[in-house]
């Protein structure tokens, strides 16, 4: 945790403005969160750039940064999603191959031949499927709030759109996993060894 | 239920950054930051801005915190050490200084050269040795 005495993110990118150099410390800070979040959305090849691509974007942005928000977290997740976006049927692809498979490709890469993780609940899969139906926006709105953790007023500053528009987007994907889940997702929850029924992408 | 519950376990726990990643990184953020202070390329600027992160913070007559420069610049990795051990100890420093070393940016050109020949990995784990 930050010691009380350390300055804020947006201190920090305030300070930048006059001293380029004081932007190192966002990347300190935040590198590994944003990497992480990359990684599970498109895999490991693709993070490790849209990570690095992340920090130049805001260095270059950060004239544009709410001095009002002491965190810049969900600043940089919000730029990092916007790449996510360039990315996205990637992303569904990898998602709807996980469903079928239950394997877990976040942890090598999409692209990766070899996939040796595999999932250990046999809801993965089921969860794959109906985060890979979901409509880009949304998607980018529910993986932020059960991923990231983001608090709505978070989300909102990330994606740059009305805290509203955040609750119904939220509404919406909630409602259409479980449709999909459906009894079966209820099944598999409450008994994690149990066979799934069958995905098809 | 919980709908969300599915998704959260969906939530992989990834692996922390590779090392080359994340100096390669930090070398695209340091240019970029080279190219906005003067317009300087980050390979032929001096080695002596950057401020040290970790260095410990003061906070300023404005009340604001700061990061303290170092005066002294960061004493470069042996060519020795390899490939990953200069790596490593870049992502050890705080001094982003240690990006200008002529031993650490071969590495970073290893890694990078090995990245666009389709090595992932390249390096990774290498004991290799530069050259001087």
């Amino acid at each position: 945790m930050r010691r009380l005495t350390e300055p804020t993110d947006a201190t920090i990118v305030v300070a930048s403005l006059s001293d380029p150099d004081r932007f190192a410390v966002i990347f300190e800070r935040h590198y590994g969160a944003i990497h992480r979040y990359l990684q599970r959305r498109l895999g490991l090849a693709l993070a490790e750039d849209l990570a690095a691509q992340t920090f130049v974007e805001a260095f270059a942005a950060r004239g544009r940064y709410d001095q009002s928000r002491s965190d810049a977290r969900p600043w940089l997740l919000g730029i990092a999603t916007n790449l996510v976006r360039h990315h996205w049927r990637k992303e569904t692809r990898a998602l709807r191959a996980y469903a079928r498979t239950g394997e877990d490709p976040s942890s090598h890469g999409f692209e990766d031949e070899v996939i040796e993780h595999l999932d250990q609940t046999r809801a993965g899969p089921l969860a794959a499927r109906a985060v890979a139906a979901l409509d880009r926006r949304d998607r980018d709105v529910l993986l932020l709030f059960a991923w990231e953790e983001s608090s709505y007023e978070e989300i909102a500053a990330a994606l740059e759109i009305p805290i509203g528009t955040v609750r119904s987007r939220l509404a919406r994907a909630r409602r259409q996993v479980r449709e999909l889940l459906g009894p079966a997702g209820q099944d598999l929850l409450e008994t994690p060894s149990a066979e799934g029924g069958a995905v098809n992408g | 239920m919980d709908e969300l519950e599915p998704i959260r376990r969906l939530r992989a726990d990834v692996p922390e950054p590779r090392v080359e990643a994340e100096v390669r990184a930090r070398e695209a953020l340091s240019q970029a930051i080279a190219r906005e202070r003067g317009g300087r390329s980050a390979r032929s600027r001096k080695p002596t801005r950057l401020p040290t992160l970790m260095a410990g913070v003061v906070v300023a007559a404005a009340g604001l915190a700061v990061a303290q420069a170092s005066e002294a610049p960061p004493e470069c990795p042996s060519a020795s050490d390899g490939v990953r051990g200069i790596l490593l100890s870049v992502q050890a420093s705080a001094d982003w200084r240690i990006l200008e070393c002529p031993s650490v940016q071969e590495a970073v050109r290893v890694v990078t050269e090995g990245q666009e020949q389709g090595e992932p990995g390249a390096a990774g784990g290498s004991a290799r040795e530069l050259p001087d």
